[in-house]
Protein backbone atom coordinates (compact mmCIF):
# COMPACT_ATOMS: atom_id res chain seq x y z
CA UNK A 1 0.00 0.00 0.00
CA UNK A 2 1.17 3.31 -0.95
CA UNK A 3 0.03 6.58 0.29
CA UNK A 4 -0.78 9.70 -1.99
CA UNK A 5 -0.25 12.64 0.18
CA UNK A 6 -0.42 16.44 -0.03
CA UNK A 7 3.01 17.74 -1.09
CA UNK A 8 4.74 20.49 -0.28
CA UNK A 9 4.45 23.05 -3.14
CA UNK A 10 6.17 25.63 -1.82
CA UNK A 11 8.23 26.91 1.12
CA UNK A 12 5.71 29.77 2.34
CA UNK A 13 2.69 27.23 2.09
CA UNK A 14 1.08 25.07 5.20
CA UNK A 15 -2.04 23.78 3.23
CA UNK A 16 -3.52 23.11 -0.63
CA UNK A 17 -7.05 23.09 -1.95
CA UNK A 18 -8.00 19.89 -3.53
CA UNK A 19 -9.63 21.07 -6.14
CA UNK A 20 -10.61 17.73 -8.11
CA UNK A 21 -9.71 14.23 -9.02
CA UNK A 22 -8.87 12.99 -12.39
CA UNK A 23 -10.09 9.51 -11.29
CA UNK A 24 -12.35 7.67 -9.61
CA UNK A 25 -12.16 5.59 -6.63
CA UNK A 26 -11.06 1.71 -7.53
CA UNK A 27 -9.74 3.14 -10.93
CA UNK A 28 -6.42 1.36 -11.74
CA UNK A 29 -3.97 4.50 -12.49
CA UNK A 30 -0.47 3.96 -13.70
CA UNK A 31 2.74 5.21 -12.50
CA UNK A 32 2.91 8.93 -14.11
CA UNK A 33 -0.56 9.30 -14.28
CA UNK A 34 -2.00 13.38 -12.99
CA UNK A 35 -4.74 11.84 -10.61
CA UNK A 36 -5.54 15.23 -8.67
CA UNK A 37 -5.29 18.69 -8.93
CA UNK A 38 -4.34 20.62 -5.89
CA UNK A 39 -4.73 24.81 -5.56
CA UNK A 40 -2.61 27.17 -2.96
CA UNK A 41 -2.47 30.78 -2.78
CA UNK A 42 0.40 30.84 -5.60
CA UNK A 43 0.28 27.69 -7.72
CA UNK A 44 -2.02 25.10 -9.33
CA UNK A 45 -0.56 21.71 -9.02
CA UNK A 46 -1.20 18.64 -10.38
CA UNK A 47 -0.69 15.46 -8.46
CA UNK A 48 1.33 12.72 -10.29
CA UNK A 49 1.05 9.27 -8.94
CA UNK A 50 4.46 7.45 -8.18
CA UNK A 51 3.17 4.22 -8.06
CA UNK A 52 1.33 1.80 -10.07
CA UNK A 53 -2.31 -0.02 -8.70
CA UNK A 54 -5.71 0.83 -7.44
CA UNK A 55 -6.60 3.85 -5.50
CA UNK A 56 -8.22 4.52 -3.08
CA UNK A 57 -9.77 8.13 -2.02
CA UNK A 58 -10.10 9.33 1.37
CA UNK A 59 -10.37 12.74 1.05
CA UNK A 60 -12.88 14.77 -1.02
CA UNK A 61 -12.95 17.76 -3.28
CA UNK A 62 -12.73 21.74 -2.13
CA UNK A 63 -11.32 20.79 1.09
CA UNK A 64 -8.29 21.90 2.46
CA UNK A 65 -5.17 19.70 3.51
CA UNK A 66 -2.03 20.27 5.70
CA UNK A 67 0.94 19.59 3.43
CA UNK A 68 2.00 15.58 4.65
CA UNK A 69 -1.95 14.54 4.73
CA UNK A 70 -2.69 11.39 3.15
CA UNK A 71 -4.98 11.92 0.50
CA UNK A 72 -5.56 8.47 -1.69
CA UNK A 73 -3.92 5.31 -1.19
CA UNK A 74 -2.32 2.93 -3.64
CA UNK A 75 -2.79 -1.13 -3.61
CA UNK A 76 -1.10 -3.12 -5.94
CA UNK A 77 -3.81 -5.84 -5.91
CA UNK A 78 -7.49 -5.54 -6.30
CA UNK A 79 -7.81 -7.50 -3.36
CA UNK A 80 -6.38 -5.42 -0.70
CA UNK A 81 -7.90 -2.52 -2.13
CA UNK A 82 -11.66 -3.76 -2.04
CA UNK A 83 -10.97 -4.99 1.70
CA UNK A 84 -9.23 -1.82 2.90
CA UNK A 85 -10.31 -0.03 5.89
CA UNK A 86 -9.71 3.82 5.76
CA UNK A 87 -10.10 4.02 9.47
CA UNK A 88 -8.32 1.99 10.63
CA UNK A 89 -5.09 2.97 8.34
CA UNK A 90 -5.35 6.38 8.13
CA UNK A 91 -2.59 8.53 8.80
CA UNK A 92 -5.02 10.88 10.36
CA UNK A 93 -6.09 9.82 14.16
CA UNK A 94 -9.51 9.14 14.45
CA UNK A 95 -10.97 10.32 17.44
CA UNK A 96 -14.80 9.96 16.72
CA UNK A 97 -16.14 8.74 13.58
CA UNK A 98 -17.73 12.26 12.59
CA UNK A 99 -14.20 13.79 12.61
CA UNK A 100 -10.62 13.16 11.99
CA UNK A 101 -7.24 14.79 13.08
CA UNK A 102 -4.41 15.63 11.19
CA UNK A 103 -0.59 15.17 12.69
CA UNK A 104 -0.22 18.58 13.29
CA UNK A 105 -3.63 20.21 14.85
CA UNK A 106 -3.12 16.43 17.15
CA UNK A 107 0.25 17.93 18.61
CA UNK A 108 -1.59 21.61 18.85
CA UNK A 109 -4.42 19.89 21.01
CA UNK A 110 -1.91 18.69 23.89
CA UNK A 111 -0.09 21.61 23.79
CA UNK A 112 -3.36 23.50 24.08
CA UNK A 113 -4.81 21.30 26.56
CA UNK A 114 -8.21 21.34 24.09
CA UNK A 115 -10.94 18.56 25.30
CA UNK A 116 -12.94 16.27 23.05
CA UNK A 117 -16.15 18.71 23.81
CA UNK A 118 -14.32 21.54 22.45
CA UNK A 119 -13.67 19.72 19.42
CA UNK A 120 -16.99 18.21 19.09
CA UNK A 121 -18.14 22.21 18.99
CA UNK A 122 -16.32 23.10 15.79
CA UNK A 123 -18.86 20.62 13.81
CA UNK A 124 -16.21 19.79 11.48
CA UNK A 125 -15.34 16.66 9.77
CA UNK A 126 -11.49 17.41 9.05
CA UNK A 127 -10.16 19.53 12.24
CA UNK A 128 -6.46 21.29 11.85
CA UNK A 129 -4.41 23.96 13.41
CA UNK A 130 -6.61 26.65 11.84
CA UNK A 131 -9.82 25.18 13.11
CA UNK A 132 -8.18 24.70 16.49
CA UNK A 133 -7.11 28.30 16.79
CA UNK A 134 -9.86 29.87 17.00
CA UNK A 135 -10.97 27.90 20.35
CA UNK A 136 -8.11 29.29 22.17
CA UNK A 137 -9.28 32.68 23.67
CA UNK A 138 -7.16 35.41 23.68
CA UNK A 139 -5.97 36.83 27.00
CA UNK A 140 -5.74 40.45 25.26
CA UNK A 141 -8.59 41.05 22.17
CA UNK A 142 -6.12 43.63 20.90
CA UNK A 143 -3.59 41.11 20.33
CA UNK A 144 -3.28 40.34 16.65
CA UNK A 145 -1.98 36.69 15.59
CA UNK A 146 1.10 36.57 13.37
CA UNK A 147 0.17 35.18 9.56
CA UNK A 148 0.54 31.67 9.01
CA UNK A 149 2.50 32.30 6.21
CA UNK A 150 4.83 34.60 8.22
CA UNK A 151 5.25 31.95 10.70
CA UNK A 152 6.40 29.31 8.29
CA UNK A 153 8.76 31.91 6.56
CA UNK A 154 10.29 32.46 9.69
CA UNK A 155 10.44 28.69 10.70
CA UNK A 156 12.33 28.31 7.46
CA UNK A 157 14.78 31.40 8.70
CA UNK A 158 15.07 29.55 12.14
CA UNK A 159 15.86 26.43 10.51
CA UNK A 160 18.87 27.89 8.18
CA UNK A 161 20.05 29.54 11.36
CA UNK A 162 19.87 26.33 13.06
CA UNK A 163 21.42 24.06 10.54
CA UNK A 164 23.83 26.09 8.29
CA UNK A 165 26.84 27.69 9.57
CA UNK A 166 26.44 30.48 7.10
CA UNK A 167 29.54 33.19 5.94
CA UNK A 168 29.23 35.83 3.78
CA UNK A 169 30.96 37.73 1.42
CA UNK A 170 30.80 41.08 -0.28
CA UNK A 171 32.20 42.15 -3.52
CA UNK A 172 32.33 45.20 -5.37
CA UNK A 173 31.27 45.29 -8.89
CA UNK A 174 32.50 48.17 -11.22
CA UNK A 175 29.67 47.58 -13.97
CA UNK A 176 30.63 51.61 -15.55
CA UNK A 177 31.59 49.75 -19.06
CA UNK A 178 28.89 46.76 -18.34
CA UNK A 179 26.39 49.11 -18.67
CA UNK A 180 27.25 50.32 -21.81
CA UNK A 181 28.24 46.85 -23.11
CA UNK A 182 24.37 45.88 -22.06
CA UNK A 183 22.97 48.78 -23.69
CA UNK A 184 24.74 48.01 -27.02
CA UNK A 185 23.73 44.22 -26.80
CA UNK A 186 20.18 45.48 -26.59
CA UNK A 187 20.83 47.35 -29.56
CA UNK A 188 22.99 44.72 -31.53
CA UNK A 189 20.40 41.76 -30.74
CA UNK A 190 17.22 43.46 -30.15
CA UNK A 191 15.93 41.51 -27.13
CA UNK A 192 15.79 43.31 -23.39
CA UNK A 193 17.79 42.20 -20.08
CA UNK A 194 19.44 43.51 -17.19
CA UNK A 195 21.98 42.55 -14.44
CA UNK A 196 19.37 39.87 -12.82
CA UNK A 197 19.37 37.79 -16.53
CA UNK A 198 22.92 38.82 -16.39
CA UNK A 199 23.88 37.42 -13.31
CA UNK A 200 21.78 34.09 -14.02
CA UNK A 201 23.65 34.07 -17.19
CA UNK A 202 27.30 34.42 -15.80
CA UNK A 203 26.26 31.81 -12.82
CA UNK A 204 25.50 29.09 -15.77
CA UNK A 205 28.67 30.12 -17.16
CA UNK A 206 30.99 29.64 -14.04
CA UNK A 207 28.67 26.23 -13.25
CA UNK A 208 31.57 23.78 -14.72
CA UNK A 209 34.07 25.37 -12.33
CA UNK A 210 32.42 25.78 -9.49
CA UNK A 211 29.96 22.53 -9.22
CA UNK A 212 30.29 22.01 -5.71
CA UNK A 213 28.10 25.65 -5.23
CA UNK A 214 25.34 23.92 -7.00
CA UNK A 215 24.83 21.21 -4.80
CA UNK A 216 22.23 19.87 -2.91
CA UNK A 217 22.54 18.91 1.21
CA UNK A 218 20.87 15.62 2.21
CA UNK A 219 19.78 14.84 5.53
CA UNK A 220 21.79 17.71 6.96
CA UNK A 221 24.90 15.62 6.19
CA UNK A 222 25.63 14.70 2.79
CA UNK A 223 25.63 17.12 -0.48
CA UNK A 224 25.01 15.77 -3.87
CA UNK A 225 26.53 18.16 -6.84
CA UNK A 226 23.90 18.59 -9.41
CA UNK A 227 24.66 17.80 -12.95
CA UNK A 228 22.77 21.30 -13.86
CA UNK A 229 22.80 25.04 -12.65
CA UNK A 230 18.97 25.76 -11.30
CA UNK A 231 18.80 28.94 -10.64
CA UNK A 232 15.90 30.02 -8.10
CA UNK A 233 14.68 33.68 -8.44
CA UNK A 234 13.11 35.50 -5.31
CA UNK A 235 10.66 37.63 -7.16
CA UNK A 236 8.42 39.75 -5.59
CA UNK A 237 6.49 42.40 -7.72
CA UNK A 238 3.49 43.42 -5.18
CA UNK A 239 1.84 39.99 -5.31
CA UNK A 240 3.95 37.58 -3.06
CA UNK A 241 7.35 36.29 -2.77
CA UNK A 242 7.54 34.11 -5.42
CA UNK A 243 10.66 31.89 -6.33
CA UNK A 244 10.62 30.19 -9.76
CA UNK A 245 13.96 28.38 -10.79
CA UNK A 246 15.33 28.74 -14.11
CA UNK A 247 16.37 24.69 -15.16
CA UNK A 248 19.85 24.05 -16.81
CA UNK A 249 20.89 27.90 -16.72
CA UNK A 250 24.54 26.24 -17.85
CA UNK A 251 23.35 25.55 -21.24
CA UNK A 252 21.10 28.57 -21.79
CA UNK A 253 21.88 31.63 -23.90
CA UNK A 254 21.38 35.16 -22.27
CA UNK A 255 18.03 35.67 -24.16
CA UNK A 256 16.87 32.24 -23.98
CA UNK A 257 17.24 33.08 -19.93
CA UNK A 258 15.76 36.70 -20.80
CA UNK A 259 12.71 35.24 -22.19
CA UNK A 260 12.08 32.51 -19.25
CA UNK A 261 12.45 35.38 -16.39
CA UNK A 262 9.99 37.39 -18.61
CA UNK A 263 7.63 34.76 -18.47
CA UNK A 264 7.99 34.13 -14.65
CA UNK A 265 7.83 37.89 -14.51
CA UNK A 266 4.70 37.64 -15.88
CA UNK A 267 3.34 34.38 -14.49
CA UNK A 268 3.86 36.55 -10.96
CA UNK A 269 1.71 39.48 -12.22
CA UNK A 270 -0.83 37.17 -13.38
CA UNK A 271 -0.53 34.90 -10.44
CA UNK A 272 -0.42 31.37 -12.76
CA UNK A 273 2.71 29.50 -11.31
CA UNK A 274 2.77 25.79 -12.00
CA UNK A 275 4.40 23.74 -9.71
CA UNK A 276 7.02 22.36 -11.89
CA UNK A 277 8.57 26.02 -12.10
CA UNK A 278 9.67 26.10 -8.47
CA UNK A 279 11.19 22.76 -8.45
CA UNK A 280 14.61 21.28 -8.26
CA UNK A 281 16.49 24.95 -7.07
CA UNK A 282 19.74 24.01 -6.17
CA UNK A 283 21.20 28.08 -6.21
CA UNK A 284 19.25 30.88 -5.25
CA UNK A 285 19.52 34.57 -6.45
CA UNK A 286 17.99 37.30 -4.30
CA UNK A 287 16.57 39.84 -5.85
CA UNK A 288 17.46 43.18 -3.60
CA UNK A 289 17.91 45.46 -6.32
CA UNK A 290 15.45 48.40 -5.22
CA UNK A 291 16.66 51.93 -5.29
CA UNK A 292 19.56 52.80 -2.29
CA UNK A 293 19.52 49.67 -0.93
CA UNK A 294 23.17 49.27 -0.55
CA UNK A 295 23.15 45.34 0.20
CA UNK A 296 20.99 42.73 1.52
CA UNK A 297 22.66 39.37 3.94
CA UNK A 298 19.93 36.56 3.07
CA UNK A 299 19.39 33.57 4.66
CA UNK A 300 20.52 30.12 2.66
CA UNK A 301 17.34 28.44 1.87
CA UNK A 302 17.96 25.09 3.62
CA UNK A 303 18.71 22.03 1.09
CA UNK A 304 21.11 24.57 -1.10
CA UNK A 305 24.60 25.91 -0.15
CA UNK A 306 24.30 29.12 -1.47
CA UNK A 307 22.33 31.93 -2.36
CA UNK A 308 24.12 35.68 -4.44
CA UNK A 309 22.60 38.78 -3.48
CA UNK A 310 22.10 40.64 -6.21
CA UNK A 311 21.95 44.65 -4.66
CA UNK A 312 21.08 47.99 -6.46
CA UNK A 313 23.61 49.95 -8.90
CA UNK A 314 25.25 52.66 -6.84
CA UNK A 315 27.69 55.69 -7.90
CA UNK A 316 30.69 56.65 -6.92
CA UNK A 317 33.03 59.32 -7.32
CA UNK A 318 36.29 57.98 -7.79
CA UNK A 319 39.80 59.79 -8.54
CA UNK A 320 41.84 57.73 -11.55
CA UNK A 321 44.48 59.09 -13.91
CA UNK A 322 44.33 62.35 -12.25
CA UNK A 323 40.84 63.13 -13.00
CA UNK A 324 37.32 62.62 -11.15
CA UNK A 325 34.96 60.29 -12.80
CA UNK A 326 31.70 58.68 -11.18
CA UNK A 327 31.31 54.92 -12.08
CA UNK A 328 28.76 52.72 -11.28
CA UNK A 329 28.85 50.05 -8.63
CA UNK A 330 26.93 47.20 -8.37
CA UNK A 331 27.03 45.23 -4.60
CA UNK A 332 27.10 40.99 -5.09
CA UNK A 333 27.34 39.19 -2.23
CA UNK A 334 27.35 35.49 -1.47
CA UNK A 335 26.33 33.80 1.61
CA UNK A 336 27.62 30.15 2.01
CA UNK A 337 27.45 26.80 3.99
CA UNK A 338 30.99 26.81 5.64
CA UNK A 339 30.87 22.87 6.16
CA UNK A 340 31.27 22.91 2.40
CA UNK A 341 32.67 26.30 1.20
CA UNK A 342 35.70 28.44 2.53
CA UNK A 343 36.54 31.98 2.31
CA UNK A 344 38.92 31.83 -0.39
CA UNK A 345 37.07 29.11 -2.73
CA UNK A 346 33.93 31.78 -1.93
CA UNK A 347 36.12 34.67 -2.86
CA UNK A 348 37.00 32.78 -6.36
CA UNK A 349 33.57 32.09 -7.07
CA UNK A 350 32.57 36.07 -6.84
CA UNK A 351 36.16 37.34 -8.45
CA UNK A 352 35.05 34.62 -11.66
CA UNK A 353 31.53 36.24 -11.81
CA UNK A 354 33.08 39.62 -11.57
CA UNK A 355 35.26 39.28 -14.24
CA UNK A 356 32.39 37.74 -16.52
CA UNK A 357 30.83 41.04 -15.46
CA UNK A 358 33.23 43.64 -15.27
CA UNK A 359 35.02 42.20 -18.28
CA UNK A 360 32.87 41.41 -21.90
CA UNK A 361 30.07 38.82 -20.56
CA UNK A 362 29.89 37.94 -24.64
CA UNK A 363 32.76 35.88 -25.15
CA UNK B 1 -2.32 54.51 -32.77
CA UNK B 2 1.14 56.45 -32.03
CA UNK B 3 -0.32 58.95 -29.69
CA UNK B 4 -2.57 56.46 -27.88
CA UNK B 5 0.65 54.24 -27.28
CA UNK B 6 2.53 57.23 -26.36
CA UNK B 7 -0.29 58.03 -24.00
CA UNK B 8 -0.34 54.36 -22.34
CA UNK B 9 3.74 54.92 -21.95
CA UNK B 10 2.86 57.90 -20.26
CA UNK B 11 0.42 56.65 -17.87
CA UNK B 12 2.27 54.10 -17.43
CA UNK B 13 5.83 56.08 -16.86
CA UNK B 14 4.08 58.57 -14.72
CA UNK B 15 5.85 61.00 -16.57
CA UNK B 16 4.90 64.05 -19.15
CA UNK B 17 3.69 63.01 -22.59
CA UNK B 18 6.23 65.34 -23.93
CA UNK B 19 8.90 63.58 -22.64
CA UNK B 20 8.47 60.77 -25.27
CA UNK B 21 8.97 60.30 -28.81
CA UNK B 22 9.06 57.89 -31.05
CA UNK B 23 12.95 57.59 -30.80
CA UNK B 24 12.04 56.37 -26.97
CA UNK B 25 13.89 53.66 -25.88
CA UNK B 26 14.45 51.58 -22.66
CA UNK B 27 17.95 51.05 -22.07
CA UNK B 28 17.39 55.33 -22.45
CA UNK B 29 14.81 56.38 -20.01
CA UNK B 30 15.30 55.49 -16.22
CA UNK B 31 11.46 55.18 -15.88
CA UNK B 32 11.14 52.09 -18.55
CA UNK B 33 12.76 50.00 -15.93
CA UNK B 34 11.98 45.74 -15.57
CA UNK B 35 8.92 46.20 -14.09
CA UNK B 36 7.34 49.01 -15.31
CA UNK B 37 7.80 46.95 -18.33
CA UNK B 38 5.64 44.43 -17.07
CA UNK B 39 3.06 47.09 -16.63
CA UNK B 40 3.36 48.64 -20.37
CA UNK B 41 2.39 45.17 -21.61
CA UNK B 42 -0.73 44.49 -19.71
CA UNK B 43 -1.55 47.86 -20.60
CA UNK B 44 -1.12 47.46 -24.31
CA UNK B 45 -2.25 44.11 -24.30
CA UNK B 46 -5.54 45.33 -22.42
CA UNK B 47 -6.20 48.55 -24.51
CA UNK B 48 -5.56 46.53 -27.56
CA UNK B 49 -6.86 43.14 -26.90
CA UNK B 50 -3.97 41.34 -28.22
CA UNK B 51 -1.36 39.12 -26.45
CA UNK B 52 1.98 39.34 -26.51
CA UNK B 53 4.18 36.06 -25.97
CA UNK B 54 7.30 36.07 -23.36
CA UNK B 55 9.74 35.89 -26.75
CA UNK B 56 7.55 38.86 -28.07
CA UNK B 57 8.19 41.23 -24.61
CA UNK B 58 11.42 40.75 -24.04
CA UNK B 59 12.06 42.08 -27.94
CA UNK B 60 10.14 45.43 -26.98
CA UNK B 61 13.12 47.83 -26.91
CA UNK B 62 11.99 50.99 -28.00
CA UNK B 63 8.90 52.69 -28.87
CA UNK B 64 9.25 51.55 -32.47
CA UNK B 65 9.79 47.86 -31.63
CA UNK B 66 6.47 48.38 -29.87
CA UNK B 67 4.31 49.89 -32.32
CA UNK B 68 5.76 47.44 -34.97
CA UNK B 69 4.73 44.58 -32.83
CA UNK B 70 0.66 45.68 -31.90
CA UNK B 71 0.14 46.40 -35.76
CA UNK B 72 1.24 42.98 -36.62
CA UNK B 73 -1.27 41.87 -34.22
CA UNK B 74 -4.46 44.01 -35.08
Amino acid sequence: MNKIIIPNVNNNETEAELTSWNVDDGDLVKKGDIIASLETTKADVDIESEFEGYIKIVSEVNNSYEVGTTIAYIFKEIEKYENFDSSANSNNIELKKTYTITKPAEIFIEKNNISKSDIEKLGISLVKVKDLEKLIEKSDPSLIEFDPIQKTIATNVKISHDQIPEAFILKKINVTETLKDIKSTIDKEGFAFDFTELVVFCLGKVFEKFPKFFSKIENNDFYKVSSSANIGLTLDIGKGLFVPVISNSNNMTLKSISTKIMEFKMKALRNNFKSDDFSNCNFTVSLNTEADTIFVKPIIFPGQVCILSLNSLQKEVVIGDGKVQENTILMLGLAYDHRMINGSEANSFLLEIKSLMEGNFNN
Amino acid sequence: MEEKVLEIMSKTFNIDIFLLSEKTSKKDLGEWDSFSHLNLIVDIENEFNINFSNEEMITIIDFKSLLKMIKNKI
